[in-house]
């Protein structure tokens, strides 16, 4: 749309334009007649000045591209073959239309011609000359190199030093360090066109000489890019608006000015006074420009007859903006067709596309790049994009890339760090693109400029990930070298991440199969680039940085980047596994062995073909012919079988296999040589993937001689139970035995007691009168010991009773028995002062009746052994006596000598003189008795004269 | 009371001598009638043998009974006694040397009126007689026959 009303429109616009002015001029042309004459031609002529500096500007820009290319070779490294090179890099005639070519001009001191001229001929010109116009003594200023030389060939080894203008202009250049232009000059190589030629010169220095002063610049300067320029062909495509003027240059640095330019028509008469005569200062010269209106200007004018001239400036608006319309309809169509099309991109991209001069000025500033930056395009345009956008740390780097730019040099991406206006860092990618004018200079450089923040974020979460990887992780590109290694590739490798990044990946394989792993599987990967893992169930190895070994597993899978596509792996360690493997085929041997040592047989039966598969042990069990091994059948083994226990073992066996029990039996085997081996078997089911029975697997043991030592001990033990049946048999007629005994003893044993103590004691009381003192004694004696005897007998018998009474054991309140006892001792002898001390509380498990015959016992003691203590003590108690409850009876009596401590329990036995302490001697066998009777023991502790202490316990 | 037998049935006459010393002793002076065995004072009880036509009806005031006698012992005299409806409520004391616990509980059980070791201490045994014959023979009123 744009691109077809824009011709239309300016067409239009300049009819109107047209028509107005036809109106206007038809009323006022008088009046401002002359005005627009003068302004037009005013603007006619600063453009035409303007037109003159812009092309002598390309020049200039054509000289820096020489020095530059002088420059880059150095002083002493620029050679024909270089500067050939640089010239046939630059399109001379479409870039720097009306230069006759690019020279450099070397400063040769006198002394130094020689191997300056010997140097120059090696160069590729053996027949290279010095040529001076004028012979003089000073430093030579010799054209070397001029390229293209075929329009140039004069000039070549010719000292511009040698001709006043010249050198005068080579030295200003040197000593200021400016571009300048020489007066009009009459080049060699174009002797015809007289005082119309130029050199523009600019100075070459030596890099790191002093350049403060003229006279330092002087001296620094080692030669001068230049120019050959003749004005006619500098001005041979000069727009001259088809005649409407005519041009003249002059040189006005001297008195009379020296005209050395005229174009057509420059000597016609002045039209109407429009003349200008223009100073211009121009690369060290001061020219003056004159401009005068030629007779077409004031046609074009159309400053004819006022009253016509509405009528005509209408109708040749008319024609003029068809004109207008058809010439520039289709270019400017196109042009803008263009231009709207490269804006809108631009505007639209997403990319920020910045336009710079070759300085950095900012010159268009899209809007991704206001987005980006934070910058509108107003307040960017015009700026440093150095100042703007790049922090000052990286400032250098900035000029650096735009040094190599302004070299020529290629710089096509990097990535850098730039600032936003709010001062925050934005993380971009660069890409430099050279920004040419129509003619192919470059004008400047467009930076396409791409926020990579995001995906910098990415690589950086992606790092992380891999970081946080369970197992070790690297990356490697196409060269296989690694770029990156996560902490526990580190760990795995022995290797820092610094050591790994940047290595190459057969540093991590053992030598012996570095061929097969980095030419097999990497190359193959990157080849076919979907995941895979390396050969699973080979022997992969990692290499250590120790030289050691470990087995891995690797895994690969590719990964896009911008950089090109990658290999992750990952790589996992199998050394733990490994180990697992050996020690399970370890618990494999030993179980195997175990099995050996346990002389056990194992089977495998196959339910299809009901084959039996027997090992060596299975084979001695049976005592089959190892020639057999392979060819048995369930039922070579049934037949084996006791057949008192085949139908139970089948049984045990079909209920293993439909799972409603387990295969356990114990059973006879009959061997073929008639023995009878015992065997113990037990079995599992295998099952195929399909859930079907496909074998059992089981075991035999034999344990006839386990079977054979059951069967001793049964017999042992029945032999003797009966054994110990007889001897209670025994026992029991021993125990009625001694009942009746004991009865007997009762009876038959007291009643001649009686009648011993009954007769003596009538005849001490019937016949005393007939018996003397003696007999009487006599008689007093039988009866003690009669009397004694039936104690005795009476204590006998208490005795024999305890031990065969039947232990009728109950919860004892000991304290509570002990009470009474005492009561009763004290009931007895009530005179006898005893202090009594009883524990309370104390509880036992006994029989009642024993017990407290046993305590009767131990207190009458004690009671019986303080009677002769003023301070008579009883003292009853528990304690514990290695880690057994004791109970004890105390006293502080007579005591006894510890010597006799063992003999104080048997049954007769005294340590004191009847006279002394009455007693029979069996009451503390009667205790002991009794406390044996309850599981427990009696024992004694005394001194003689400081009393005793009897400990006893119940229930062991 | 004063007229009434003693029967004393005791096969160990030098127990007999003293028992009837011991009585002597202590001055009573009814008839002791003696059995040497268990079957004589059944005979004597019953007035059967040697004592066939007594009145059975005249009752001892006691029987001094001994367990262990050959023949017929005393828990059998004592059992018979204590069956038979006429002499039933015959006061029967045992007098002897057994102390055993079987001995005493099978005499209570049958019935026996009182239970008397035999001390070998005679000055005991004289005692002991004084006591019985006064209880017996003096305090204790039998049944009506």
């Amino acid at each position: 749309m744009i691109s077809v009303r824009g011709p239309l429109l300016w067409a239009l616009i300049a009819f109107m334009f047209g028509c107005a002015v036809a109106a206007y001029k038809g009323i006022h042309l008088a009046g401002v007649q002359h005005t627009e004459k003068t302004e037009r031609f005013t603007n006619l002529a600063e453009r035409v000045v303007s037109q003159l500096k812009m092309r002598m500007q390309t020049y200039e820009y054509g000289l820096r591209g020489a020095r530059g290319a002088v420059i880059t070779a150095g002083v002493d490294g620029i050679t024909r073959e270089k500067f050939i090179a640089y010239s046939q890099s630059r399109d001379l005639d479409r870039e720097f239309p009306g230069s006759r070519g690019y020279g450099f001009i070397r400063k040769v001191r006198p002394d130094e011609e020689a191997s300056f001229l010997q140097a120059a001929r090696r160069d590729g010109k053996p027949d290279f000359q010095i040529r001076q116009l004028t012979p003089h003594d000073g430093e030579r200023l010799v054209i070397q190199y001029i390229e293209p030389e075929a329009n140039n060939r004069e000039a070549v080894g010719l000292d511009i030093a040698s001709e006043t203008n010249r050198r005068q202009a080579a030295l200003v250049a040197m000593r200021d360090s400016t571009p300048i232009l020489t007066r009009p000059i009459t080049l060699v190589q174009a002797s015809g066109k007289v005082k119309r030629g130029f050199l523009f010169l600019i100075p070459l220095y030596r890099s790191g000489a002093s350049l403060a002063s003229p006279e330092s610049r002087e001296q620094a300067a080692f030669g001068l890019a230049y120019t050959p320029l003749i004005i006619d062909e500098v001005l041979a495509d000069f727009d001259f608006h088809d005649g409407e003027f005519s041009l003249a240059l002059y040189d006005s640095d001297v008195e009379k000015p020296d005209r050395f330019y005229t174009s057509i028509k420059a000597d016609a008469p002045v039209v109407d006074g429009l003349l200008k005569l223009i100073p211009v200062t121009l690369y060290g010269r001061h020219w003056q420009v004159e401009i005068k209106a030629l007779p077409y200007f004031i046609n074009a004018l159309n400053l004819t007859d006022p009253r016509e001239v509405a009528g005509q400036t209408a109708a040749i608006s008319v024609l003029v903006a068809i004109l207008i319309y058809l010439l520039s309809r289709e270019r400017q169509r196109r042009s803008l067709l263009a231009q709207a099309r490269l804006a809108a991109i631009v505007e639209s991209a997403n990319d920020a596309i910045i336009g710079t001069t070759l300085e950095g000025i900012i010159t268009s500033w899209n809007r991704a790049a206001e987005q980006i930056f934070g910058y509108p395009a107003e307040e960017a345009i015009g700026q440093a994009l150095s100042c703007l956008v790049v922090p000052s740390a990286l400032q250098s780097e900035e000029a650096e890339i735009l040094a190599r730019i302004e070299r020529g040099e290629s710089v096509s991406h990097f990535t850098t760090v730039w600032r936003r206006r709010d001062g925050s860092d934005i993380d971009v990618s660069v890409t430099i693109s050279p920004i040419r004018a129509a003619d192919g200079r470059m004008m400047g450089v467009a930076k396409t400029v791409r926020d990579v923040t995001e995906q910098k974020r990415s690589e950086a979460r992606f790092r992380l990930a891999v970081e946080a990887a369970p197992t070790a992780m690297l990356m490697m590109d196409q060269a296989q070298t690694i770029t990156l290694a996560n902490r526990k590739a580190e760990e795995l490798f022995g290797y820092t991440g610094e050591e790994l990044v940047g290595m190459a990946l057969e540093n991590l394989i053992p030598a012996r199969l570095r061929q097969a792993h980095v030419g097999g599987h990497v190359c193959n990967f990157l080849a076919a680039s979907s995941a895979r893992t390396v050969d699973p169930g080979h022997n992969l190895c990692g290499l250590r940085k120790d030289g050691s070994e470990v087995p891995v597993e690797v895994g690969l899978n590719p990964v896009e980047t911008p950089e090109g596509n990658l290999v992750l792996a990952s790589v996992a360690d199998l050394s733990q596994r490994r180990q697992l493997e050996q020690q399970l085929q370890a618990a494999l041997e030993r179980m195997k062995l175990a099995v050996d040592a346990a002389g056990i047989g194992i089977w495998i039966w196959r339910l299809a073909d009901n084959h039996l598969i027997w090992d060596d042990r299975m084979l001695e069990l049976y005592g089959a012919p190892k020639a057999l091994r392979n060819d048995f059948s369930y039922d070579f083994w049934r037949a084996h079988v006791h057949p008192d226990d085949v139908g139970y073992v089948e049984e045990k066996l079909r209920q293993h296999i439909t799972g409603t029990g387990i295969y356990d039996p114990i059973f006879r085997a009959i061997r073929d040589d008639g023995q009878i081996r015992w065997i113990q078997a037990a079995a599992i089911v295998e099952r195929s993937q399909d859930g079907q029975i496909a074998q059992v697997v089981g075991i035999n043991r034999d344990i006839t001689e386990e079977k054979e030592a059951e069967a001793r001990i049964l017999e042992l033990n029945t032999n003797l139970e009966r054994r110990v049946e007889e001897r209670t048999a025994e026992l029991v007629t021993i125990n009625r035995e001694l009942e009746a005994f004991s009865y007997s003893v009762s009876h038959d044993l007291r009643a001649p007691l009686r009648s011993v103590d009954g007769f003596s004691n009538i005849l001490l009381k019937s016949y005393a009168d007939q018996l003397d003192d003696a007999g009487r004694d006599y008689l007093q004696r039988m009866r003690a010991a009669a009397q004694r005897m039936g104690l005795l007998i009476d204590d006998l018998l208490a005795l024999s009773r305890i031990t065969r009474t039947e232990l009728a054991p109950e919860d004892l309140d000991l304290s509570a028995l002990v009470e009474e006892v005492i009561t009763q001792l004290r009931e007895a002898d009530p005179e006898r002062q005893v202090e009594i001390r009883i524990q309370p509380e104390i509880r036992a498990w006994g029989d009642t009746r024993l017990v407290r015959i046993a305590l009767d016992n131990l207190l009458g003691n004690a009671w019986k052994f303080t009677s002769k203590k003023a301070e008579a003590c009883i003292e009853f108690g528990q304690e514990e006596h290695e880690s057994r409850r004791a109970f004890f009876v105390r006293d502080n009596g007579a005591g006894f000598d510890m010597a006799y401590a063992q003999k104080l329990f048997g049954a007769f036995q005294r340590l004191h003189q009847v006279k002394e302490f009455p007693g029979t001697g069996i009451g503390l066998a009667t205790v002991q008795r009794v406390v044996r009777k309850h599981g427990g023991e009696v024992w004694a502790t005394g001194k003689v004269g400081h009393g005793a202490v009897f400990h006893f316990t119940l229930n062991r | 009371m004063a007229n009434k037998v003693i029967l004393l049935v005791e096969d160990n006459p030098d127990d007999e001598v003293l028992t009837l010393h011991a009585l002597k002793m202590n001055h009573i002076g009814n008839e002791v009638v003696v059995a040497r065995d268990g079957a004589e004072a059944l005979d004597y009880l019953f007035g059967r043998g040697e004592y066939a036509g007594r009145n059975v009806n005249e009752l001892p005031a006691v029987v001094l009974l001994d367990l262990n006698m050959p023949k017929v012992g005393g828990l059998e005299v004592l059992r018979q006694i204590r069956a038979d409806p006429r002499t039933r409520r015959q006061p029967v004391v045992i007098l002897t040397t057994s102390k055993e616990e079987q001995d005493l509980i099978a005499s209570y059980d049958l019935g026996v009126n009182s239970y008397v070791r035999k001390p070998v201490n005679f000055d005991q045994f004289t005692e002991a007689a004084r006591n019985l014959g006064m209880y017996w023979l003096l305090l204790n009123e039998l049944a009506p026959v």
